[in-house]
């Protein structure tokens, strides 16, 4: 396996650990991840990718 | 052929992390999808924005990319920066209504299938990747 296919695979999994890290320090629990994503859905929606712009 | 090695490699070690660094439940695993997606949108409005616009003009076309212009958009972006933002892009499209639909799952109780688990997850590591190519 090389460097560059570890290092990714690190990157990657460091992002989901620090996500998983955050929520467990801020005490969120099980049933409040439901009301953070309803509201994370809300905000999604809003969202206009296809409206980017072009670079 | 090397890159594609590469990027399979990746995947297979995001999918362990899944598996064995977090213990994700569907709904923390559904809720990461959606901030890793808002996250990236955010960051690529933030890159073409020019920089040297005003707060408030930099906060009125983030809500409303339609009206980015040319002449709004941040003269300092590299070509290598332009060619990561362009993928970012495509793969934000396609993102979108499958992050609403996983989360729609969970909304009404329901495991999203496996195999649109699967395309989130591959679509989010290419996302993420994007900026390692």
């Amino acid at each position: 396996m090389s460097a560059e296919a570890i290092l990714i695979g690190e990157i990657l999994s460091g992002i989901l650990c620090v996500f998983v890290e955050r929520l467990r320090a801020a005490g969120v629990k099980e049933e409040e991840i439901e009301g953070m994503l309803l509201d994370m859905i809300v905000k999604v929606r809003e969202t206009k990718p296809e409206d980017l712009p072009d670079v | 052929m090397r890159k594609r090695s590469l990027k399979l490699v990746a995947l297979f070690l995001f999918m362990a992390a899944l598996v064995s660094c977090t213990h994700l439940t569907p709904a923390q695993q559904t809720l990461w999808a959606l901030n890793v997606y808002q996250a990236q949108y955010d960051e690529y409005l933030s890159m073409v924005i020019n920089p040297a616009l005003s707060t408030d003009e930099k906060a009125y076309l983030k809500q409303n990319p339609a009206e980015i212009t040319p002449n709004k958009i941040n003269p300092d972006l590299t070509d290598e920066a332009k060619k990561m933002l362009r993928v970012k892009k495509e793969i934000l499209i396609e993102l979108k209504p499958l992050v609403i639909i996983a989360a729609e799952y969970h909304k009404s109780g329901k495991l999203p299938p496996d195999n649109l688990q699967a395309t989130l997850t591959s679509l989010i590591n290419r996302l993420l990747s994007a900026e390692e190519d």
